[in-house]
């Protein structure tokens, strides 16, 4: 009797096939990349993969002035040898990679300032047809952006633009401000509506109305995603200067060429310096964004 | 969730301004720094216009945009497979360098959000707490930041230097700063769950793991696979990128095509990949929606 | 391994306390609590908030430990064993959102069956736990809610289920912290009788706190009435089944305006 309806209940349990067939799907697309011989891990462990990696540690990454040191005045020649390369390139390349994120970051934050009351699906006069196909647009405009990568992106237009910092800044402005523009239009939606409401009722056009009555409440959350848009912004940063401008991914790629893999190595410490610093940087501004207001 | 806005619009209360508050202060220094930046860079609108060879560029570019290839652009040696047949073979490989990716970065970073969080060093032991705890915790969250600290594509430089060129350490390449990141995002997820089941569970007698597993992770987990769903779409970004560098994923073919200048090529595969991308976007939001 | 069961009606977990103290940094939220409860009795806490009936019932169920005095029970039995035959029914029902019916109500299981057995229980359960299951819901009423998702049902269905799983528990010792609390009275009453039913049948000791003192003095054994940290009211059901102690005067004395803050 029991067992009856137990068998009942679990036949009419609430499943999602959309959810398994997902997982089944990913599960074994991810299996198949192991196996199916386009991901090798075997070749990982082969006992070439070894000596390079000894090779990589004992001598390539080993600075000459360092190695041709006698022992107590190896630390010496290691700071000698970072020292001056920070000063000469890396301090630069590492302030040039910043000031890409951040102009990227604003411009980023602009645009997607911009397409906010666009991409949202509230405020006045949001349920006619010709506002939905506009959100639609622009919906559909912000995947767009953020569908090529950064790297591709500033590729392209590396090659269309004379100015390489532009063309870097340029891409992570349309691909920030695609995932900007959608998440601010979010936030424009869960906003209080009212305020906007009183505003167009009382004669202002709609997209003031939006302007002065919402955008003043919903800037912390503005802020708080355009400082985690700069964390990503700053990772990105690094290594799109391997595109040209002279900036640490610049000095990452020239390195490599030269195989001075000492070198690069610091210039990778350096970059996740940055990253960090930035990652702490908007990490105490979320904070004093959140307490102020 | 985390912000109020208590200080401009209050439900019937009047309009204001924002006050010349701390608010104000962040705008105003995020645009000096942009100012700043821009000068530092050396930045002028001049650089926005292209140059001769540019505008050329620019314009076989926008053309073949309209026209983008069916077919290779040039002849081909004889055993290349089909055009269309190069394209899904390149967003293929693309996609299982991803999923070989993801399948590292999930598992590792659902361990590291766990060591991360508060919330399962709370969860108490039957032999009592240890000094050790809390120095676990914060080695898992420097090493957190560290992994996180280096781009994906610096990570492959640095595996190409150590190792050479394999398609392994690619993907393990993209695994380490997305877990990393899967482990900061899942850590604070954690913590926003609700402690009472769990510390109802270990009144009844439930050890820590058990605690963890039943009272805590469920809690958290289906906004923790909404975000690795997303992840997993970044995560194909990344790999497309990695053909720059040699990997057989669509970046390579971009690239060749661009150098060949076979425009209409280069724009095949990008809005194969576009396609690629706004398919599984479409994906994650049918996931997102079950899961909430 | 149960210890308390329909045969030996007066297996319940009992409890003595002598002259306990539970002090919290700042505050003291009992004071000085002299007191036996007998195994198998049903027992109400009554009281103004803050006044220590969760601190006791969490004392109780060996979440808190006494910073003074002592407190001994009267089962026999390891630490162990008490916390994994105390069910626990809290006044946010601390379930698993996300988790089915059926998971939730067998992760009371957990201390008993440990963590291995445990958790291949919950996420894998046997036929017999599952008709198991099926059978603690069927007792508290809700036996079609198996396979739900438990964050989709509404807040009585999930104190319901919260019963279960403490009954799943095959509980010597039933604790509840409010549970008629957002309640209309005549489900009040179905609970607070679904409660002293399921209590009777096992022979365990039902300790509950509730607002109501008429349901209080209508239901339970045994009537404490706590204030500030300190038994102030004690009344035991007389021979003519009323509680004779449970006086306007008394009760004007426990919830007479309360001294300090809140």
């Amino acid at each position: 009797m029991s067992a009856k309806d137990v068998e009942r209940l679990r036949r009419a349990r609430e499943r999602s096939p959309f959810l398994r067939w997902t997982a089944a799907v990913l599960a074994g697309t991810a299996l198949l990349a192991w196996v199916g011989g386009t991901v090798d891990a075997t070749d990982l462990f082969q006992s070439r993969r070894a000596d390079n990696l000894v090779r990589f540690l004992s001598v390539d990454a080993m600075p000459p002035a360092v190695r041709d040191a006698a022992g107590a005045e190896k630390l010496g020649a290691l700071w000698a040898w970072a020292r001056d390369l920070v000063a000469s390139r890396y301090l630069s390349a590492a302030a040039a990679t910043l000031a890409v994120a951040i102009v990227a970051a604003i411009l980023a934050s602009f645009a997607g300032a911009c397409l906010a009351p666009l991409t949202a699906r509230s405020g006045p006069g949001a349920s006619s047809r010709p506002r939905r196909a506009v959100s639609f647009l622009a919906r559909l405009g912000c995947v767009l952006c953020r569908a090529v990568p950064e790297y591709m992106l500033a590729f392209l237009l590396g090659a269309l633009l004379p100015s390489a910092a532009w063309a870097c800044i340029l891409a992570l402005a349309i691909h920030n401000g695609g995932i900007l523009g959608r998440l601010y239009g979010e936030t424009l939606e869960n906003a209080d509506q009212r305020a906007a409401r009183a505003w167009h009722l009382a004669g202002a056009g709609r997209l003031v109305a939006t302007v002065g009555a919402l955008f003043p409440a919903v800037l912390p959350r503005f802020l708080t995603y355009f400082f985690y848009r700069l964390e990503t912004c700053v990772r990105e940063s690094t290594v799109l200067g391997m595109l040209g401008f002279v900036s640490l991914g610049h000095w990452i790629v020239q390195a490599r060429a030269a195989g001075h893999y000492d070198e690069m190595l610091l210039a990778f410490g350096m970059g996740a310096i940055i990253v960090l610093s930035a990652d702490l940087a908007s990490w105490i501004a979320r904070r004093a964004v959140r307490d102020a207001s | 969730m985390a912000i109020r806005s208590t200080s401009t619009i209050d439900a019937g209360g009047p309009i204001r301004r924002f006050p010349l508050g701390a608010r104000a202060l962040t705008l105003a220094l995020i645009a000096a720094a942009g100012v700043v930046s821009a000068r530092y860079l050396g930045l002028d609108l001049a650089g926005l216009w292209p140059r001769d060879a540019g505008w050329n560029l620019g314009g076989d570019l926008l053309g073949a945009a309209v026209h983008p290839a069916f077919g290779y652009e040039n002849e081909v040696p004889p055993g290349t497979p089909a055009f269309p047949w190069r394209i899904l073979g390149a967003l293929w490989r693309t996609v299982l360098f991803a999923a070989g990716a993801m399948s590292l970065a999930l598992p590792l970073g659902l361990l590291l959000s766990v060591l991360a969080s508060d919330r399962f060093w709370q969860l108490r032991r039957r032999s009592g707490g240890s000094p050790a705890a809390r120095i676990v915790q914060v080695a898992v969250r420097i090493l957190i930041a560290l992994m996180r600290s280096l781009h994906e594509l610096l990570w492959a430089v640095l595996f190409l230097a150590a190792l050479g060129l394999n398609s392994a350490a690619a993907v393990v390449s993209i695994a380490i700063p997305f877990a990393g990141t899967l482990a900061k995002v899942g850590s604070e997820m954690i913590d926003e769950t609700s402690k009472s089941p769990a510390a109802a569970l270990q009144d009844s007698g439930a050890g820590r793991w058990a605690a963890l597993l039943v009272g805590v992770l469920p809690a958290a987990l289906p906004e923790l696979l909404s975000y690795a769903f997303y992840r997993f779409e970044c995560a194909i970004r990344s790999a497309a990128v990695l053909g720059f560098f040699g990997y057989p994923t669509i970046g390579l073919y971009v690239a060749q095509s661009f150098e060949n200048y076979q425009l209409r090529e280069v724009w095949a595969y990008l809005y194969a990949l576009i396609a690629l991308v706004v398919l599984v976007e479409a994906w994650s939001r049918g996931v997102r929606r079950r899961l909430s | 391994m149960t210890i308390c069961s329909r045969k030996s009606p007066a297996g319940g977990i009992g409890f003595e306390l002598e002259e306990v103290t539970v002090a919290f940094p700042g505050k003291a939220a009992l004071e000085d609590v002299s007191l036996t409860l007998e195994p198998g009795s049903t027992v109400a806490l009554i009281g103004p908030s803050g006044a220590g009936k969760t601190t006791l019932l969490r004392l109780l169920a060996g979440a808190l430990e006494p910073t003074g005095g002592a407190l001994r029970d009267m089962g026999g039995v390891t630490r162990a064993q008490r916390a994994a035959a105390t069910g626990f029914i809290h006044q946010d029902h601390a379930l698993v959102p996300v988790l089915r019916v059926l998971q939730n109500v067998l992760a009371g299981r957990l201390g008993r069956y440990g963590a291995l057995r445990g958790l291949r229980s919950v996420y894998f359960p046997s036929r017999a736990d599952v008709e198991a299951v099926h059978a603690a819901l069927l007792r508290v009423g809700i036996g079609e809610l198996l396979y739900r998702r438990t964050d989709r049902l509404s807040g009585g269905e999930q104190q319901r289920v919260a019963i279960a799983r403490a009954l799943f528990q095959e509980p010597c010792l039933l604790l509840c912290d409010e549970p008629v609390a957002s309640l209309d009275p005549a489900r009040s009453r179905d609970v607070i009788q679904l409660l002293i039913d399921l209590a009777e049948e096992r022979g365990a000791t039902l300790v509950t706190s509730v607002h109501d003192e008429r349901l209080a003095g209508r239901y339970f054994d045994r009537v404490i009435g706590l204030r500030e940290g300190r038994i102030v009211l004690d009344s035991s059901r007389s021979e003519s089944g009323q509680h004779e102690a449970l006086t306007p005067a008394a009760l004007e004395d426990l919830y007479g305006i309360v001294r300090g803050d809140s």
